[in-house]
């Protein structure tokens, strides 16, 4: 692909004009008719940021900052917006960097390719525009995914950015390639009540940032242990130029952040407005995740072919690790695992008995796992203390090997199961007869979700509801806001590579299965442990409290007890199984227990069939079909 | 702790602008203490987005022979965005870094060394001279003990001198 800056912006405007002969336009005084049409085009409004507002129907840009606009009234008026530019790009400047057709290189290349008169304005050479764009050395942009994980609640989804790639194989990769992102503003000492509050609220400034690619490696990858995902798109020079054009023209604007819906996927998706007619946000959901836009960027089209290309794979330090362990041999396995229980030196006999292309292996992987245990900071000294020793047997070593692990990469996020829920079951009961239920959630994923995409093979829902109905009608059965149970077994039974498991939940739900129409707010804190049974079978168990409402009973806390297992059952059934103790700590409290079964039919990411077991006061067996979207 | 970081930037900050107008009428001062204060300006300014700010202005060339000018005395400084980019580099990136240079190679590695203006056939020349640095200051009994801001300017001096000797540094 021929490189889409050339050495100057006059060049690149020449061959720009040259791209669109065919314009509609010609005149040198343009009619209002046309200003009209031009000011209503899907691209001017993604330029400008313009969304119809919902309460009044008007046109109004995200953007907050008044410098971005031309006109004093162009942040809810496209026309005049459109006037004001037309009036700014052809005046001239002392400084052409302040110019606009420098400040707003984007406007200007698009407008010259829908106005001719555009085409006559005196050309402004952008020096510091040209210096940003780097001319010559973008050719392409990568949508790029980082997976999500349940440290903080802001990456609970994952989070997209844009990068800019270069010309191909370089010995430094992708790690100094810019990239574009777009975040909140928070401050430093935020308290996470308020935290919170702004961050849904829009309490918080959005700007996007650019910044080299290492750092988001470095972020994601080594510091919160996730896997990087980047989605290479197919676009022509002329839908590259526009998109880094306008993203210069980002810079230093502030919008308003909202944890929800005009988040990062959101604005990053938004840029594709630019190329394509396609929507990639979500238009009636009061949420944007960053899956969302990858389901979507996987069915975007442009000149009728996908616009994604390659998917290619960053893995994390975890990652890294768990790839590397698994690619040893038995005999190398064995000497990795004494040394970790040994502690500080290495074993010369032991080590050097390997080959010299294991030895490198071993360190590799050795030194994989001790970065992996201090980025959780777990192991202290001593995993410091080996990481240098690691170091300082592998500078012994000629330099020039060839790292031997080729990691693989599992299955891309896009694949993952679709976040939202909706859940037909048909329950009989020993105690309360037949009846059917209703259940809806916007996201995330259960136990039976399917296994892509995740970072814990445990569950978190958010707002989770159900419905019943039975022969007294319809009412509302459950409801919970937050559910989150964390399972973190280690992958290769090596001493600390699990991490915390724990569970927490929230909501409004029957105390047992017994009473139909009995309902408690209650909350539920837990922690314990989890290991793996088999590569696909994760067991866990937990201990904790539950806190609930207890009405004119001496029954608010109890504590709980639970066990089970979770996972794959060959290639197309998932397992949930778990038993609890439940015992209430006030006088007039039911203990009891209860047995919990659930299978999962079906790999596909749309839908399910699902078979339940429980038993907790009374039985209940369940069918239910389930789509996803 | 981005706070504290903004904090004890603007007392370094302070410090190397006061350091400057006292050595400024000295007349000269020595190559250690002048990278320093461009290190720790530029990784603290830059860690907090507001480039580079610092009063200071270095001369380059030949090592040893450093003479502390006025900011305006000369645009071909190594205290320059093109430091800002390396030192930037390997405070985020140390351990990965670290890892390359005891391999001999890798993405890091040839980064950094772009970074710091040498093409592939000099970063041959500079990367056995880098490993034996690290070597040596890995090796030593105080490396644990140190800092990683220490560790990471350890790196950062031993890059920036052989890129010096050995690279085409404009």
């Amino acid at each position: 692909m021929p490189a889409f800056f050339g050495t100057s912006f006059v060049k690149l405007l020449v061959a720009s004009l040259l791209l669109f002969v065919s314009v509609p336009v010609s005149a040198t005084v343009i009619a209002p008719a046309n200003l009209k049409e031009v000011a209503s085009n899907r691209v001017w409004h993604a330029l400008l940021h313009y969304e119809r507002s919902p309460l009044t129907q008007r046109m109004q840009s995200e953007i907050n900052s008044p410098e971005f606009f031309l006109s004093s009234i162009g942040k809810t008026d496209p026309v005049a917006e459109l006037v004001a530019t037309l009036a700014a790009l052809q005046a001239p400047s002392a400084d052409p960097n302040q110019s606009a057709q420098c400040r707003f290189p984007a406007r200007y290349l698009w407008l010259s390719n829908h106005l001719e008169v555009v085409r006559s304005y005196p050309v402004q050479r952008c020096d510091k525009f040209l210096e940003w764009s780097n001319p010559g050395s973008i050719r392409s942009i990568s949508m790029v995914f980082a997976t999500g994980h349940l440290k903080s609640p802001a990456s609970y989804f994952g989070h997209n950015f844009l990068k800019f790639n270069g010309a191909g194989a370089t010995s430094s990769g992708a790690l100094l390639e810019q990239t574009i992102n777009y975040g909140a503003q928070v401050p430093d000492d935020e308290v996470a009540l308020r935290y919170f509050y702004n961050g849904i609220f829009g309490g918080y400034s959005g700007v996007f940032e650019r910044q080299p690619f290492y750092r988001h490696l470095s972020k994601y990858g080594e510091e919160d242990l996730r896997d990087v995902w980047e989605y290479k798109l197919n676009l022509s020079p002329e839908e590259l130029q526009i998109i880094i054009a306008h993203t210069w023209e980002l810079q230093s604007v502030e919008l308003t952040y909202y944890f929800f819906r005009e988040n990062c996927a959101y604005q990053i998706a938004r840029l594709m407005a630019l190329v394509s007619p396609a929507q990639l946000v979500p238009k009636n959901l009061p949420w944007t995740m960053p899956y969302n836009v990858f389901d979507k960027l996987m069915s975007m089209k442009i000149r009728g072919q996908s616009v994604v290309g390659d998917i290619s794979y960053h893995p994390s330090r975890r990652s890294q690790f768990h790839q590397r362990y698994f690619s040893l041999s038995d005999a190398e396995r064995s000497t990795f695992t004494d040394q970790v229980a040994r502690g500080v030196s290495l074993d010369e006999t032991d080590f050097y008995s390997h080959s010299a292309s294991s030895q490198l292996a071993l360190i590799d992987a050795l030194l994989d796992y001790y970065e992996f245990r201090l980025r959780l900071n777990d192991g202290g000294d001593v995993a410091e203390a080996q990481k240098k020793e690691l170091l300082l047997r592998r500078f012994q070593y000629p330099a020039g090997y060839t790292d031997s692990v080729e990691f693989q990469a599992p299955f891309p996020p896009h694949l993952a199961q679709k976040p939202g829920y909706l859940n037909f079951a048909r329950t009989g009961s020993s105690s309360i007869g037949d009846y059917s239920e209703f259940s809806f959630r916007p996201a995330y994923f259960d136990f039976l979700s399917l296994d892509i995409g995740r970072s814990t093979s445990g569950d978190f829902t958010l707002l989770n509801t159900t419905i019943r109905i039975d022969e007294d009608g319809a009412y509302l059965r459950r409801l919970d806001l937050l559910n989150i149970t964390n399972l973190a077994p280690s992958i290769t039974g090596i001493q600390g590579d699990s991490g915390r498991s724990w569970h927490f939940r929230f909501g409004w739900d029957r105390p047992n299965n017994a009473c139909a129409r009995c309902r408690r707010v209650m909350a539920d804190a837990m922690i314990g442990s989890a290991t793996l049974l088999t590569r696909q079978l994760t067991g866990f168990a937990l201990a904790g409290i539950r806190v609930q409402d207890s009405f004119m009973r001496d029954n608010s806390l109890a504590v709980r007890l639970s066990a089970g297992i979770v996972g794959q059952l060959g290639s197309l059934a998932r397992i949930h199984a778990s038993v609890e103790r439940h015992e209430d700590t006030g006088s007039v409290g039911l203990d009891r227990n209860r047995l919990r079964l659930q299978l999962r039919l079906g790999r596909s990411s749309s839908w399910d069939l699902r078979l339940g077991y429980e038993k907790d006061v009374a039985e209940e067996v369940t069918f239910s079909a389930g789509y996803y979207w | 702790m981005k706070a504290r970081i903004i904090s004890i930037c603007t007392v370094i900050v302070l410090s190397v602008t006061f350091t400057h107008s006292v050595n400024a009428q000295n007349g000269s001062r020595d190559f250690k203490t002048a990278l320093e204060e461009c290190f720790w300006g530029l990784i603290l300014t830059s860690e907090d987005q507001r480039g580079l700010a610092l009063g200071l202005n270095v001369v380059s060339g030949a090592l040893g022979s450093y003479a502390y000018t006025s900011a305006t005395a000369s645009a071909d400084t190594f205290c320059s965005e093109k430091t800002a980019s390396t030192a930037s580099f390997i405070n985020d990136s140390y351990p990965k870094l670290v890892e390359d240079t005891a391999r001999g190679e890798g993405e890091y590695l040839a980064a950094v060394l772009e970074l710091a203006g040498c093409d592939s056939t000099q970063q041959g020349v500079v990367i056995p001279l880098l490993r034996a640095d690290m070597a040596q200051a890995i090796g030593a009994a105080d490396y644990a003990g140190q800092s990683y801001a220490d560790k990471v300017f350890g790196m950062y001096r031993s890059i920036n001198e052989h890129a010096q000797q050995a690279c085409n540094i404009g």
